[in-house]
């Protein structure tokens, strides 16, 4: 049964909020000749700040190649990319770099913590690549928010698999960037972890006033977003706002994606 | 940051690194092993040289038309020459010297000694500062049918003070008798050379020919410089002969020597730099391995916003780092190679110059063999650089 979804791709979402992320006409194709693959076949998809995205679809539908390109870490084949105002297509390896480490947060299913550096540490790592100091006052939030307090001083090795990825994050949250990818941030967690980490992730929107895009297949994961993003075969076919875990079902099942 | 981020990996990483620390100290040892065996030796020796003539002022030798081989002496000089310089001005004290090939046999009528390296016939030099030798037991020999022996020797033939023995040379064999047995400084023997010492007379008959001498050794009066003795007897020597300075004796020898070690070094430093050229590859390979193991890192710090500049400076200090601290603790163990090597030679061929010393002091009595120079070695395969060879060669 479909719902409130709208069957035609979506191109800007209308609520009136700044848009962050814009992806226009985004085109990446792999291999060349016969052996092409077309990850993302000219998806064009906003993303506006203080909202919770999940990016839905089975795999090889791109989702993660999207998310991938949006954070700066691929680059597309044609079409462009805006973060802000500023258009990842223009910018060298270097500049691309800063960008990442400045206005980009990035969460990664298998945690990616430096197994050397303690919790603390790992947090503030892109401050400390960047020279800067981290901001005191937010990073205590950001260090209540996941409940880490007493836990800084430890290495990833003698964290639980929740705790580490609770560290991803609050190293995605701590330089305040203007927007954090998560690629399948519970894809390695229980439940009870992984709802936490949604939780989190949540709460960081809703309280903190951050921006987050969410690449996932879990339906229940998706249920903690604000609004859903589904792609199939390189092209978003749908969009859901307010989803909860059976509007989520029922659109899988009726799109067959 | 990156330099914290270095420091945490290197101290959490200790073990991998183990590899390419152990590659680069054995490369930096062998050739700092190397370098320092090469001049301590020829401290040492240097040492041992200046000691070997320091007794010796004035030095008068045939002029050698061409540069000489090892063991060769030049033309023999005129024995009456000896009365010439003794007369001379500022002369001390002044003495012949003669060295040839001489032998005794034991009881059973067998000849005693290694033919070669070991065997020499020398003078007995009658002036203390000029004669490395010290009387043990009995008597210097006096006469024509009298010798002398080191103590070794003697107690190798079987031989007492009294004895009467055979004399080999190069013309028939003859009786002598045992008159005494000398020591040279500590040790009971001249390192590995049995020695059979006659007064001059006999020994110009024996080792050469009557009349013949192979050099002069002269001390200077306390109040005549060695510059001023040598201008001194320089008009009188004659032509064919040349008159030099203890101390320009002892810089030919010491030049020579130095040729020798050099050449014994560039041996040794082909190997340590073969370790070395072997090393980069083991060092350049394990380095490799270790940094793909961490691309993963490598991109999650990339990801996460560290730049291309800051993750290569981050592997070029832990490769720095490793590679300074692999070197120091190469150097301290350089020298227990040089330690080794030194050990291995005193083993396999040579003697360890530091041991017995003294053993140098006898050079300039013709111990002219390049052959080692200790009696352990003494059957063992000769110094394959002639370092020994180089201090006992004989001087004439």
């Amino acid at each position: 049964m479909i719902t409130t979804a709208t069957l035609t791709p979506p191109t800007l979402p209308t609520t009136g909020r700044r848009v962050v992320a814009v992806a226009t006409d985004a085109t990446k194709i792999y291999g060349t000749r016969d052996a092409t693959v077309h990850a993302l076949d000219g998806v064009s998809v906003g993303f506006e700040a203080g909202r919770f995205t999940a990016m839905m679809g089975p795999s090889g539908s791109g989702k993660s190649t999207l998310l991938h390109c949006l954070a700066g870490l691929d680059s597309l084949t044609s079409g462009s990319i805006r973060i802000g105002d500023i258009d990842l297509g223009t910018l060298r390896d270097r500049e691309l770099t800063l960008l990442r480490r400045d206005r980009i947060g990035f969460v990664f299913q298998s945690f990616n913590l430096i197994p050397t550096l303690n919790a603390l540490e790992n947090m503030t790592l892109p401050m400390s690549l960047a020279g800067r100091k981290p901001d005191r006052a937010w990073l205590d939030q950001v260090i209540d928010t996941v409940r880490l307090r007493t836990r800084l001083t430890h290495r990833p090795s003698e964290l639980s698999g929740g705790q580490q990825q609770r560290v991803a994050v609050a190293r995605a949250l701590a330089s305040r960037p203007e927007i954090i990818f998560a690629d399948e941030p519970t894809g390695n967690l229980d439940s009870r972890s992984g709802a936490e980490i949604l939780t989190f992730l949540r709460n960081a929107v809703r309280e903190l006033d951050q921006t987050v895009v969410m690449v996932t297949h879990d339906p229940t994961a998706a249920a903690y977003a604000d609004r859903a993003v589904f792609l199939a075969d390189g092209h978003i076919v749908g969009d859901l706002h307010d989803p909860d875990a059976m509007t989520v079902l029922d659109y899988l099942k009726n799109t067959g994606s | 940051m990156i330099a914290k981020l270095t420091v945490k990996q290197l101290a959490a990483n200790k073990l991998r690194l183990i590899a390419t620390a152990f590659a680069v100290i054995l490369g930096v040892a062998f050739l700092a092993g190397t370098l320092i065996l090469t001049d301590t030796i020829q401290g040492t020796f240097d040492n041992v040289l200046t000691r070997a003539d320091g007794g010796t002022d004035a030095y008068i030798r045939a002029t050698s038309p061409v540069a000489l081989g090892y063991g060769q002496s030049g033309q023999p000089l005129d024995a009456n020459l000896i009365e010439t310089v003794r007369a001379i001005d500022g002369v001390d004290e002044a003495t012949i010297e003669v060295s040839g090939y001489a032998q005794i046999v034991d009881k059973a009528g067998k000849a005693v000694g290694k033919f070669n390296p070991g065997v020499r016939g020398m003078n007995w030099v009658t002036v203390p500062a000029l004669n490395p030798f010290t009387i043990g037991t009995g008597r210097a020999p006096a006469g024509p049918n009298e010798i002398a022996t080191d103590q070794k020797y003697a107690q190798e033939a079987g031989l007492s003070v009294g004895d009467t023995t055979t004399l080999l040379w190069r013309g028939a064999p003859r009786p002598v008798t045992l008159v005494g047995t000398v020591r040279f400084g500590n040790a009971d023997r001249l390192g590995a050379y049995s020695v059979v010492l006659f007064d001059d007379v006999t020994a110009q008959a024996v080792l050469n020919a009557p009349g013949q001498i192979d050099a002069i050794a002269v001390t200077a009066r306390s109040d005549v410089a060695p510059d001023a003795l040598v201008a001194r007897l320089a008009p009188v020597v004659g032509a064919r002969n040349q008159v030099i300075t203890g101390a320009t004796l002892t810089k030919e020898h010491q030049n020579r020597l130095h040729k020798d070690i050099s050449q014994f070094g560039t041996f040794l430093t082909i190997f340590a730099l073969i370790a070395v050229f072997v090393g980069a590859f083991i060092i350049n390979n394990t380095f490799s391995i270790i940094v793909s193991q961490r691309t993963k890192e490598m991109a999650l710090l990339r990801a996460v916003g560290a730049t291309g500049r800051q993750v290569r400076s981050a592997v070029l200090a832990e490769a720095a780092v490793t590679g300074i601290l692999a070197s120091a603790i190469g150097l301290v163990a350089g020298i227990g190679v040089a330690d080794g090597i030194k050990a291995l030679m005193g083993a396999l061929w040579c003697e360890d110059p530091d041991r017995h010393p003294d053993h140098h002091l006898g050079h300039r009595h013709g111990l002219d063999d390049r052959r080692c120079g200790h009696h352990d070695c003494v059957s063992r395969p000769a110094c394959p650089t002639g370092i020994q060879g180089a201090a006992y060669r004989r001087v004439a």
